[in-house]
C-alpha cells in the first residue's frame, strides 16, 4: 500500500516553490498585477523576482505584458488558463496530501 | 506557504482597491469636517452647498493623493471583476434613492432613519464576505446601527418649531460619528495590506520597475 509522501513526489516543483506559488497565488486573485505589486507580495529582490517570473514564463504559467502609461512602461504579470488550473490542481493536492497524512498509520516491521 | 497566508494574499490581491485604507481615511475626515461645519451653517442660505464642499474639499483631493501613493509604493492590481463597482454603485443609487422616498414619504418619529439603514446593511455586506480577516469593520456597523438606533429616540416634543432643525443636526452629528468610524476601519484596511506585503527590498527608482524584466 502506497505511503501519502510518494504523491509528495507528484508535485508540480515548478509551482511548489514558495516564492513562485506566492506569485501564483496572488495573480490567482486578480485579473494581472504589475512587478511593484509582486515585489511587495513576495519581499523578493528584483533579480530574483524576474527569475521567478522568466522560469514560470517558460513553463507557460504566465503571461508578462508591457503597457505604457503616459509615458510610463509598467510590466503586468498574468496567470494563464494553464496556470490557474496547475495552480488549482496544486492546492487540491496538497489538500489530500495532508487529508491523507492525518488518517496514514505507519507498518511496524519488527 | 500556510493557508492563513494564502488565505491573506488572496484577500489582498482581490480587494486591494478596498483595502487602500488612507483613501477611506480622508472620506471619513470629510464626513467630520462636513458635520462640524453643519452644525454652524446649517440654517443659513446655503448651508448645505457649505457642507458639501466642505465634504468635498478634504475627500477628494485626500483619494487622489492616496490612489496615487498607493500605485507608486505597493503597484497596480487589475481586479478580476471590473464590473463591479460600476454595478456595487448603481446598487447604492437604487438603495439610497429608495431610502430618500421612504424617509420623505413614510418614515416618521419614533422609526429608524432609513438612510443610515441603507448604510448599515451597505457596511455588513463587506465584514460578511471577508470575515474574518476584516472583522474590524464591526466598528463601522456598529456605528451607522447605534445613529439609526438613537434616532428613533429623537422625539419632537417640548419644541415643535425646531423639530426638524432638532433631527437635521442630529443626523449630521450622525454623519460625524459614522465618519470617525470609516477613519478606524480605513487605518485597519492600510494595517492588513501594509502587513500583509513584507516590501521592497531595494527602493524603486523613477519608472524603473518597468525595465527590470
Amino acid at each position: 500500500m502506497p505511503t501519502p509522501f510518494e504523491d509528495l513526489t507528484a508535485l508540480n516543483r515548478l509551482i511548489h516553490e514558495p516564492a513562485r506559488l506566492a506569485i501564483l497565488t496572488a495573480l490567482s486573485a486578480c485579473d494581472k498585477a504589475d512587478f511593484v505589486f509582486l515585489l511587495n507580495v513576495t519581499g523578493l529582490t528584483k533579480g530574483n523576482l524576474s527569475s521567478h517570473l522568466s522560469r514560470l514564463e517558460r513553463g507557460g504559467l504566465v503571461l508578462i505584458q508591457k503597457e505604457f502609461e503616459g509615458r510610463q512602461p509598467i510590466t503586468y504579470v498574468l496567470l494563464t488558463r494553464e496556470g490557474r488550473e496547475g495552480l488549482e490542481d496544486h492546492w487540491t493536492r496538497l489538500d489530500a496530501l495532508k487529508r491523507a497524512t492525518k488518517v496514514w498509520k505507519p507498518l511496524r516491521t519488527t | 506557504m500556510n493557508e492563513k497566508q494564502q488565505a491573506r494574499i488572496r484577500l489582498v490581491t482581490r480587494r486591494y482597491h478596498e483595502l487602500q485604507g488612507l483613501g477611506r481615511c480622508c472620506w471619513g475626515l470629510g464626513l467630520v469636517a462636513g458635520s462640524l461645519v453643519a452644525a454652524h451653517v446649517l440654517k443659513s442660505d446655503w448651508g448645505l452647498l457649505w457642507v458639501l464642499l466642505v465634504f468635498a474639499g478634504v475627500a477628494v483631493p485626500g483619494t487622489v493623493v492616496s490612489e496615487r501613493l498607493y500605485k507608486q509604493r505597493f503597484g497596480r492590481v487589475a481586479a478580476l471583476d471590473q464590473d463591479g463597482p460600476r454595478r456595487m454603485g448603481l446598487l447604492m443609487g437604487a438603495a439610497f434613492g429608495c431610502a430618500f422616498i421612504v424617509e420623505r414619504h413614510f418614515a416618521g418619529p419614533g422609526y429608524p432613519h432609513p438612510f443610515f439603514m441603507v448604510l448599515a446593511a451597505i457596511s455588513a455586506w463587506p465584514l460578511v464576505r471577508d470575515w474574518p480577516l476584516r472583522k474590524y469593520l464591526v466598528v463601522e456597523v456598529a456605528a451607522t446601527v447605534l445613529i439609526s438606533a438613537l434616532y428613533v429616540t429623537v422625539k419632537p416634543v417640548a419644541l415643535p418649531d425646531n423639530d426638524t432643525f432638532l433631527r437635521e443636526s442630529f443626523i449630521w452629528q450622525g454623519f460625524g460619528l459614522l465618519g470617525l468610524a470609516v477613519m478606524v476601519t480605513g487605518m485597519l484596511d492600510h494595517r492588513l495590506l501594509v502587513s500583509t506585503l513584507p516590501g521592497l527590498h531595494e527602493p524603486l527608482g523613477q519608472g524603473e520597475h518597468a525595465d527590470t524584466l
